[in-house]
């Protein structure tokens, strides 16, 4: 029978945690849950830390001595979620193992299972797809297997590898951990640990397969190097150093790793068959294993979905990087003197994938053939009848998550109410506006089509409409400088403004406009 | 006789944690390897001053110990505890606090998850001591939590939603990943998590927004009320919203205070808040 001694299991503890530690800043890049603080492989780290601190601050003659320590040690110390949990483990395996004179395979074993039994107790709300699947999966592989008489030693090699997997499925289990494209990261630190204190078995160093942790998913809709290429090549001569040396093909996350006359390439690209070709003179290919990750981020964008779309017609590409932002799903190129027709508004209706869609037409001109479009649709449709993009803008800001589409709509609709906008252009011709003479060539600025100021220049006609309306203090006062007005010289002018209107908030974007200089809105 | 445990996420005036015996029990900063006790080796001012100038900064729950002292301190005294925490879906607090209390003493020792965040862990605090110094039973006191959380509202104005969307803890701005406009959303601390109420564009627009919020609320509402107006080194702002709301309505009491910098972290900046607590005559 195995009998675990306590020099054993300083060993195993010791390993385990050297191996968190090294492995601590890639297991804090992969935390996203519960809260994407980047903190687990530290949290783990400390609380492994405070536990090898204890022990050696105590004097350890037994075994039991060195488990209370490593109790009492990471308790204590535990930091973060992940190493509570960690903490928990332990005095699960440390209530079992207490007061036994010897320590025997299957008891080690059996600990594992009591430990994690403990951590699900400790957590309110036990969550699968995280460190506690992970390591239930490994303690009950390995007492399943130390009961049927396997060896620790070959028994535990197989938790390891049964974790592993558990390990790769956990993005399968919890959603974040898909979206974000990782795997868990205290699962991952919790095999870090296993993975470490294995070697306490000594005798052989074994190879630990090198897992993929992180894909390419979070936030990138189009992937640069799309294909994931894998290869298996033989060869006696061809060494890591050699390969980096010399390729040079266009893609990124280069890992190249050597087991006997084995290598393995892992590689992001645009061209697969030239990371092929690159290999089919240096060695001899063993296996090849191409995936698209494109086809699976949209595939997951696909099903995803969307509550609720917006469609939105737009001019400028400030407003457009704007409205994007705010999370418009498609914008159709139009506005003054440009309008998009019913056919262009239904075709963007019908791309965006959600069942419920809003559409700004953001232009009085526009408004009817939105409206005409809802018809043509077996999507519900609503058409808040913005007249600008400026009110499209603080309206979209206002989508709440929480709310039903209906009360959105009708939010919306007054939100858009309470926006009231100026815009600035050049009189092509001279004309009579409600009674004031325009002459061609001026520039003119036309508050909600009812007033209007004339100036020599934009500003001036901007700033003596704006000197005229009755502005309330707290108004915020937004400028969207068009395409022929340079940075610089909005900001002189909102400085202006803000000088005259001192009471207000006064913000400059560029809305990158053709025709108007400015369009200034009030809400 | 029954002591207050609190967090350092929970808001009340100095004088008050002091006067009534109050232990806090603080969050951590964490910048690298550094962990930082909250108001205490780091004071908010200070944590705000490095955020503005970009320092990362990050946030810890206490340890198990932080808390096995402080019960074991309180209860060598011969008294028995209520700890009144951090809401738990923001926060691991209230679960490190229940490892605690099996270490030490699971008959003496009681857990609140306020459900709340700065003012709000205050109000229920706050609450609980004046039900203590009623001299009500440990088990009557918590059967009133419920509705003493039912009557806290708390509304928050960010200045910017950088910080808050680096912290991960509100979902809901995750759609406003805008980089190019200057946003402000107004949230509301709704089942145990600051959920979006709106999102408005303008400092000032943002301050009356949130003072006809609560304006609105207390008149609806119209019962005998306590406030607290909390801010994120914004004091200018926040003394504004208040005198603007003092003018028009009458608290039975109200405070102001700087939040910690655990939950400064998250808000970032320039946040500021206000908590209504509304009185139940036969609370």
């Amino acid at each position: 029978m195995e009998i675990l001694d306590k020099d054993f299991l300083v060993k195993f503890f010791y390993l385990g945690f050297k191996e968190v530690e090294k492995y601590k800043e890639e297991i804090n890049a992969l935390n996203v849950f519960p809260v994407p603080d980047g903190d687990t492989g530290t949290n783990m780290y400390m609380t492994l830390l405070s536990a090898w601190e204890e022990i050696n601050k105590e004097e350890i003659n037994t075994t039991d001595d060195l488990i209370s320590a490593i109790v009492k040690g990471s308790l204590m110390g535990a930091r973060g979620n992940s190493g509570v949990i960690l903490s928990q483990i332990f005095k699960g395996m440390g209530e079992f193992l207490k007061n036994k004179d010897k320590i025997t395979g299957r008891e080690f074993a059996l600990s594992f299972v009591e430990g994690v039994n403990r951590a699900y107790k400790a957590v309110i709300k036990p969550v699968e797809g995280t460190i506690l699947t992970v390591s239930k999966s490994f303690s009950v592989s390995l007492y399943e297997r130390v009961k049927e008489g396997e060896s620790l030693h070959s028994a535990f090699l197989h938790a390891i590898k049964i974790a592993r997997d558990t390990l790769r499925r956990t993005p399968d289990m919890l959603s974040v951990l898909k979206e974000a494209g990782v795997v868990d990261a205290g699962g991952f630190g919790f095999l870090k640990f296993v993975e470490g204190g294995y070697r306490a078995f000594g005798r052989e160093e074994i190879e630990m397969e090198k897992i993929e942790t992180k894909k390419e998913v979070a936030g990138e809709r189009i992937l640069k190097y799309p294909f994931d290429t894998v290869l298996l090549v033989r060869s006696d001569s061809l060494t890591e150093e050699l390969i980096k040396k010399d390729f040079n093909i266009e893609g990124d996350s280069l890992i190249v790793g050597k087991e006997r006359d084995l290598i393995k390439i892992h590689f992001h690209t645009k061209k697969p068959t030239d990371v092929i070709e690159f290999f089919m003179d240096r060695g001899e290919i063993v296996k090849i294993n191409v995936e698209n990750m494109q086809y699976e981020v949209d595939e997951l964008q696909r099903k995803k979905g969307k509550e609720i779309g917006i469609v939105a017609v737009s001019r400028g590409k400030g407003f457009e990087k704007m409205l994007k932002e705010l999370g418009v799903d498609v914008i159709i190129e139009g506005g003054q003197t440009f309008n998009p027709s019913t056919k262009d508004l239904v075709e963007a209706i019908e791309k965006v994938n959600a069942k419920k869609i809003i559409v700004f037409p953001n232009n009085s001109n526009v408004i009817f053939s939105a409206l005409q479009a809802k018809e043509l649709t077996n999507k519900e449709v609503e058409v808040i009848p913005t007249k600008s993009i400026p009110q499209c803008i603080s309206v979209v800001s206002n989508l709440n998550p929480n709310s039903s589409f209906e009360d959105n709509v009708q939010e919306m609709i007054e939100v858009a109410k309470e926006v009231k906008t100026i815009e600035v252009t050049k009189a092509v011709r001279s004309s009579i506006f409600n009674g004031k003479e325009i002459k061609a060539g001026e520039y003119i600025a036309i508050f909600e089509s009812k007033d209007v100021r004339t100036g020599k220049d934009p500003e001036e006609a901007a700033l003596s409409l704006l000197l005229n309306l009755d502005i309330k203090s707290g108004t915020l006062i937004t400028i969207y400088y068009g395409e022929e007005i340079d940075e610089n010289r909005a900001g002189k002018f909102k400085e202006i403004v803000q000088e005259k209107f001192p009471e207000s908030d006064v913000e400059v974007y560029e809305g990158g406009q053709p025709l108007y200089p400015y369009i200034i809105s009030l809400e | 006789m029954i002591r207050v445990v609190i967090d350092s996420s929970c808001d009340l005036p100095d004088e008050f944690i002091k006067e009534k015996r109050i232990e806090v029990v603080p969050l951590y900063l964490r910048v690298g390897n550094k962990f930082l006790r909250d108001r205490m080796d780091i004071i908010p001012q200070e944590s705000f001053d490095l955020m503005r100038k970009g320092y990362k900064l990050f946030t810890s729950q206490p340890t198990v110990s932080d808390f096995t002292r402080v019960y074991k301190k309180i209860l060598s005294a011969g008294d028995e505890i209520i700890t009144v925490l951090i809401t738990g879906k923001g926060s691991g607090t209230v679960n490190v606090a229940r490892i605690a209390m099996e270490e030490v003493s699971k008959d003496r020792i009681s857990i609140v998850d306020s459900t709340q965040i700065s003012g709000g862990i205050g109000f229920v605090a706050k609450k609980i001591v004046s039900l203590i110094e009623q001299g009500l039973p440990r088990e009557k006191i918590l059967s009133l939590v419920d509705r003493i959380i039912s009557n806290i509202h708390l509304f928050i104005a960010l200045d910017t939603i950088k910080f808050t969307y680096a912290g991960g803890r509100v979902n809901d701005i995750k759609n406003f990943v805008t980089t190019v406009l200057n946003i402000k959303p107004i949230l509301i601390m709704r089942d145990g998590l600051p959920r979006l109420l709106r999102v408005v564009r303008g400092r000032k627009k943002s301050l009356k927004f949130i003072t006809n919020l609560v304006l609105n609320k207390i008149k609806e509402e119209s019962k005998k009320f306590e406030i607290a107006f909390l801010h994120a080194d914004s004091y200018e702002d926040v003394s504004k919203v208040r005198e603007e709301i003092l003018s028009r309505v009458k608290p039975e009491f109200e405070f102001t205070k700087i939040i910690g910098s655990a939950l400064g972290v998250h808000a970032g900046p320039g946040a500021l808040g206000v908590c209504i607590y509304f009185r139940e005559e036969e609370l």
